[in-house]
């Protein structure tokens, strides 16, 4: 044994030869902030998704027919792109800190349009019911984001934008158990949080802010881009122009419309949305959810979305129904009411007229409906002796004045008439949309902020586009969307009618309308308009 | 560097101490080189930014070369217990992506290329039987026993953190397993000999690979081939 121990420290001497220092070396440094402050990033340098060249991208979208179809309208990339997944902290809808993720694009490449400093695009994302969706992951094709996520990088950071897109609050990886759905405050802060956020990382990730801040988002994201200028201008912060595409922007008067009986599609979506949204934030639009909502539906219809499982899944399990929004029952007049309020509950149930749009309308009402008449009765009987001033017929232009329904009172809180920006503007959608009706949003609020109204915009800062209107002349400067736009849209048409559809393709297309047909126009004519604004450098 | 205690490693522990001391020169020490083949095969990597089932992401750990010394004692004419170790070994880990999954632009840039480095520190403990007459020169021999295998220091290359997305913290967790040797010994004289042998051992790790949060894991099972030439010197 004398050998055996004697020899230990020999064995030991060994062992260590050669050795140095143990441990993790990572090739470079990340400062971790755990804060979740309002802004904080966590990881910085945030964590690179990917890096596309202009070519790869190209290639890329080349090979798939939509891929193809967005190169046509967002145009040849110029720049590379790099992506990056940033994790932020930030606010809930009642204040409560939280974290959210999100996308930062840069672009990269020596194309002049590339290098140097760039201006940013904040861009705000539509409605969605999947909890994973994760715009920054361009890897993944099977993402609920990956078609926003290729639209909004061919359309800005390929053509030389620095893009941050966050995928807000309740979704990805954060950590709110809800999404504070078109919550104007909450989704503004979540947006400047976002940016923040993305300035920091941006000298870590080799891109150079050039001050000019654009901030843009298509449907919910319309309304949040709205909210954020409206909260950077309050806040004295310095935007460059916003671009809020198809968003609900004058959302009381959307709702009044939609409880008048003119359902909009996706209305049994948006309709959970927004009352866990509003729950969430002010707590008293219900004491049970049946106070709401009809028994097939009310059992965990508060934490349903968003969700894991696909929209199509939630449907055939009967969580939610397809489009029934109101029962195809009218209510019943309260007792004592004049005969008339029945006359008119009976019509709006539901409504005939305008012709066109009936057979849409119709399409929210059914015998197992998602929200119960009581509880529309009630927000109709508030409509009626509070009514919006737009709605059902235009008087002031802007939300009631004194709702007393909960209901009311929380869209009225996120209605974003009232105020008026003091830089450009350009409103983009269609006049046919059948999700966010853009006589009620767009065009009342282009009416606000035009002559005579006392919210009327400076000279020459608000622009309208309406994708689904003639070209006005050779010098129409949307000639192009609006040409696309007719494009697409009778193509659609022509293959639901070559598939055998016998309505000439119309339900075909108030399908593909809002989320399909007007995106990428939309989108692209804002980067056009933003394009000349730094042009003119306004 | 703390040893786990082992059930394995404890029924070896009255070999090492109970061992007869009936032979005058009963110590070996032997020094040579030594040849390590992982022959390692990694699951897809799963995590962030991976696509799920199949990430088509993987690796290869490559083969390396490296000091060999080992302390054995005698316990009677036939048995020995030997403790084999190395000056530990630093071997690159290559990107293994499968073009079939992983876009053409990230499998160009990245296939083959080392995105990391890891030092592995395995100890292992034989013992050792030979066959044959303790007289003759040359005795072949057969080994079983426990490895136990530490990556004491990882390193992520640039490469390797371009291909995970930024700085990249890598850990891989210790390996204990069953370890076996065959071998022959040519004995020059009384106090030294040659010694030549192939081992493997049962190696399983998980790899955790941490960019800015985002963590990435596989599991890696190693099929070593370990070729070793040494002298030794008895005392």
């Amino acid at each position: 044994m004398r050998h055996f121990i004697g020899l230990a420290p020999i064995v030991a001497a060994l062992l260590l030869a050669g050795c140095g220092g143990g441990g993790s070396d990572t090739g470079g440094s990340t400062t971790t902030d755990n804060s979740g402050g309002r802004g904080s990033l966590q990881y910085n340098p945030p964590l690179r998704v990917t890096g596309l060249s202009a070519s790869d991208f190209q290639a890329q979208l080349s090979a798939s027919t939509t891929g193809k179809g967005l190169l046509a309208v967002a145009g040849t990339p110029k720049c590379g792109v790099n992506f990056h997944y940033i994790q932020y902290g930030t606010v809930g809808g009642a204040g409560e800190a939280t974290n959210g993720t999100g996308a930062l694009m840069v672009p990269t490449g020596t194309d002049a349009a590339c290098t140097g400093a760039r201006p940013i695009v904040l861009y705000a994302h539509g409605t969605t019911t999947a909890k994973a969706y994760n715009i920054a992951n361009i890897l993944d094709s099977s993402n609920d984001a990956y078609g926003e996520s290729a639209l909004v990088a061919a359309a800005f950071a390929a053509q030389g934008f620095i893009v941050v897109a966050p995928n807000y609050a309740g979704y990805d990886a954060s950590k709110l158990s809800y999404h504070p759905y078109l919550n104007a405050d909450q989704e503004s802060k979540d947006m400047i949080d976002a940016l923040t956020a993305a300035r920091t990382a941006l000298p870590n990730v080799g891109g150079t802010d050039s001050g000019k801040l654009f901030i843009t988002g298509y449907s919910q994201g319309g309304h949040v881009a709205m909210a954020t200028h409206r909260a950077l201008q309050a806040l004295g912060k310095s935007v460059t122009a916003s671009a809020p595409l198809s968003g609900p922007y004058a959302l009381a008067a959307l709702v009044d419309a939609v409880y008048y009986g003119n359902v909009n599609l996706g209305s049994t979506i948006f309709t959970p949305m927004l009352t866990t949204s509003y729950q969430k934030a002010y707590g008293n639009l219900y004491n049970s959810t049946t106070d709401i909502y009809s028994s097939n539906f009310a059992t965990g219809i508060d934490t349903l979305l968003p969700s894991t499982s696909s929209l199509s899944t939630l449907l055939s399990q009967g969580k939610l129904p397809q489009t029934a929004l109101f029962s195809s029952t009218p209510p019943t007049a309260p007792a004592g009411s004049p005969a008339a309020l029945q006359a008119t509950l009976n019509a709006i149930t539901p409504p005939t007229t305008p012709a066109a749009q009936a057979p849409l309308f119709a399409l929210g009402f059914g015998s197992n409906p998602l929200v119960t008449n009581n509880a529309r009765l009630a927000f109709l009987l508030d409509a009626m002796a509070n009514p919006d001033g737009a709605v059902p017929t235009t008087t002031t232009g802007l939300p009631a004045s004194a709702p007393s329904n909960t209901l009311r009172q929380a869209f009225k809180t996120n209605d974003l008439r009232g105020w008026t920006p003091t830089r450009p503007v350009l409103m983009c959608g269609g006049n046919g949309d059948p999700t966010v009706f853009y006589s009620v949003n767009t065009q009342l609020m282009a009416k606000l902020w035009s002559a005579p109204s006392p919210l009327a915009m400076g000279t020459g800062l608000l622009n309208v586009l309406d994708v689904d209107s003639a070209v006005t002349s050779a010098s129409d400067p949307f000639a192009a969307a609006k040409v696309g736009f007719a494009t697409l849209k009778a193509s659609t048409a022509a293959a639901a009618v070559a598939a055998g559809a016998t309505d000439g393709g119309a339900s075909a297309v108030v399908q593909a309308y809002h989320g399909s047909l007007v995106p990428p126009f939309c989108t692209v004519a804002a980067r056009g308009f933003f394009q000349q604004v730094l042009a003119a450098g306004l | 560097m703390t040893f786990r205690l082992n059930p394995l490693a404890l029924a070896f522990a009255p070999l090492l101490l109970g061992g007869t001391t009936a032979w005058a020169q009963d110590n070996i020490v032997r020094v040579g080189y030594t040849q390590v083949q992982p022959n390692s095969s990694a699951s897809d990597a799963t995590g962030p930014f991976l696509l799920q089932p199949n990430s088509g992401v993987s690796l290869t750990v490559k083969d390396q070369s490296t000091l060999f010394f080992s302390y054995a004692r005698k316990l009677d004419d036939r048995l020995e217990v030997e403790l084999a170790m190395g000056v530990p070994p630093t071997h690159d880990i290559a990107a293994k992506l499968n073009p079939a999954i992983v876009p053409g632009y990230i499998v160009s840039a990245y296939q083959g290329q080392t995105i990391a480095k890891i030092r592995q520190f395995a100890p292992t403990v034989f013992l050792n039987y030979s066959f044959g007459d303790s007289s003759s020169a040359l005795r072949p021999f057969v080994g079983v026993g426990v490895n136990y295998t530490k990556f004491d220091k990882r390193s992520s290359t640039s490469i390797g953190n371009s291909l995970n997305g930024g700085p990249t913290d890598i850990q891989l967790s210790d390996s204990w397993g069953l370890a076996a040797q065959v071998g022959l010994e040519y004995r020059i004289n009384d106090k030294w000999s040659l010694h030549g042998s192939v081992a493997t051992a049962r190696v399983k790790t998980t790899l955790t690979a941490t960019t800015a949060g985002a963590a990435r894991v596989m599991d890696i099972t190693f099929h070593p081939v370990v070729l070793t030439m040494t002298a030794g010197y008895r005392f």
